[in-house]
């Protein structure tokens, strides 16, 4: 196990009941990059951070986070470990505020000044959940609710974050919107793996990519080795 | 109806809104967290008024304590029947409903066993009337409303302002989401029932000195508290007081205008009314 590798997935194998979900699946997520992976719709892509994350059992397979093994961590245990994960459909708390759910992410830390401190951050970073801050996080916009997922997650102060298709259902300028706050996360060394349907975003400021489909690993390179790749652009690009 | 009459009935119908109110907080608490009804739940309320009454008569135990230790020991009791009779059978409500229904029929017949049959009363610390626009009222009936009203409001901040009680928020709205904070879901559980058989042991307690206490009064308890959660929207905080506040009238306004019988079937009216117009409740949010 190299020592610069942050995350190391070894052949995950993960079934729901019959059905193979992911067929060992291995990838890398080195520290301080961002990691894309892309595919087609029941790909497995989801599936591969709810193993990570805990809310799906692998079948067989092993996760390392650090040099650590954490698969068979429960859920609530995986935010300790630094890894903080926006689930597809964000998962807000809709009837809580915005506040309240930013309170929510940083529910494990105990550091009150920083916590605050932290708000602080998030605030002038996100002016408009700011603004909304009292609002019933349900209320909100697609695209508010995408930056108040991140928002939450970032208050955990992860170093690493799984992010399931964040640009779902947002129009191009939100899109770009999200782009800019990733590219500032990773600023601030925190590494990402991205999970996108939205080629083009994935591409634009990963460096490394994995390809997926039908629960396989079938291509992976840095993102100018897959723009050139037929198979890729015909298949993801549109071209 | 005379006025005299009407402010009875009003303040009647406060404290019996109150009582019914403890007791269908912890069902509905119960259940937007773990998603089971708990139909061991009467019981709870049941144990309460036990408890008390034997603390109070058999140790010699001043009655506000009594009440205090009977609400520690229904908490606890809570935590473990999550632990052992709810946890292992997670998400799964009609394996729930079964669990306590057995449950339920153990708790009455050991209270039976131990405690016996005959109703237990015990004469309440408040003595006396008092007037009020001309109405008689016992004082002991009146003192039950604030007592009550001081447990709702301090539900109410613990959870809406606790970090407690914002994580039990969270587990109800989205428990992955809530896991994936680093909540603890199981204890979030343990704390809901420990809470909600609080609640209800505190209404059980509380009402001992006025009303009869024996090992079946939970069944008719968990009922009516089933009705209010269903009127109100289950999983609803608000949805509870406001449908206790409304069956709680309707039963003491109801009893002097249309007699016993007739008002345990408006309460079921607006139960039909409510699933047939408005099936999330009245302040549900849908489930």
């Amino acid at each position: 196990m190299n020592s610069e590798d942050q995350m190391d997935i070894k052949e995950v194998t993960v079934h729901y009941e019959k059905a193979v979900a992911l067929e060992s699946v291995s990838l890398k997520v080195m520290h301080g990059t961002v990691v894309a992976l892309i595919g087609p719709n029941g790909a497995g892509k989801s599936t591969l951070l709810r193993a990570i994350s805990g809310l799906k059992a692998l079948t067989s397979g092993q996760i390392w986070i650090e040099g650590k093994r954490i698969d068979g961590t429960p859920p609530m245990s995986i935010v300790r470990l630094g890894i903080a994960h926006v689930p597809e459909g964000r998962r807000l708390f809709p009837y809580m505020s915005v506040l309240h759910n930013l309170e929510m992410g940083a529910y494990t830390r105990t550091d009150k000044k920083e916590i605050e401190n932290d708000m602080q951050e998030v605030f002038s970073h996100f002016p408009i959940l700011k603004e909304r801050r009292l609002q019933k996080a349900g209320t909100l916009s697609g695209g508010q609710q995408q930056m108040l997922a991140i928002a939450r997650s970032l208050m955990a102060k992860p170093k690493l974050l799984l992010l399931d298709e964040p640009s779902l259902g947002l129009s191009p300028l939100l899109v770009r919107e999200i782009e800019d706050i990733l590219k500032n996360i990773c600023r601030s060394n925190v590494s990402i793996l991205l999970v996108e349907q939205n080629a083009e975003l994935a591409l634009s400021f990963a460096t490394k990519v994995y390809v997926m489909s039908t629960g396989r690993i079938v291509s992976e390179g840095s993102p100018e080795e897959l723009s050139e790749s037929e198979f890729v652009k015909k298949a993801y690009l549109g071209r | 109806m005379t006025l005299e009459m009407a402010i009875q009935s009003l303040f009647n119908g406060a404290m019996l809104a109150l009582i019914y109110i403890l007791i269908a907080l912890g069902l509905t608490l119960v259940f937007g967290i773990m998603r089971i009804v708990n139909f061991a739940h009467g019981e709870m309320y049941m144990l309460g008024g036990m408890f008390t009454f034997h603390l109070a008569t058999g140790f010699g135990l001043n009655y506000f304590l009594a009440l205090v230790v009977s609400i520690l020991l229904l908490a606890i009791f809570g935590v473990i029947l999550e632990r052992l009779c709810f946890r292992p059978i997670l998400g799964n409500f009609d394996a729930a409903m079964v669990v306590g229904l057995g449950l339920g029929l153990m708790l009455q017949s050991s209270a039976l066993l131990i405690f016996g049959i005959e109703d237990k009363s015990f004469p309440s610390p408040f003595h006396g009337v008092v007037h009020v626009f001309g109405a008689t009222m016992a004082v002991e009936r009146l003192a039950i409303v604030p007592f009550a009203v001081v447990l709702v409001v301090c539900l109410l901040l613990f959870v809406g302002r606790t970090k407690a009680g914002k994580a039990m928020q969270a587990v109800a709205q989205d428990i992955e989401a809530a896991q994936l904070q680093g909540i603890d879901s199981g204890k979030i559980s343990a704390l809901s029932m420990a809470v909600g058989s609080a609640l209800a042991g505190a209404a059980g307690g509380l009402i001992m000195p006025i009303f009869i206490t024996e090992p079946f009064i939970g069944g008719p308890a968990l009922m009516k508290a089933f009705v209010i959660i269903v009127v109100g929207g289950m999983g609803s905080i608000g949805g509870v007081i406001f449908a206790g506040l409304i069956l709680g009238f309707i039963d003491s306004f109801g009893a002097i205008l249309f007699g016993g019988p007739v008002t345990s079937i408006l309460g079921f009216f607006l139960l039909i009314a409510v699933i047939l117009i408005k099936p999330t409740g009245l302040m549900g949010h849908g489930e």
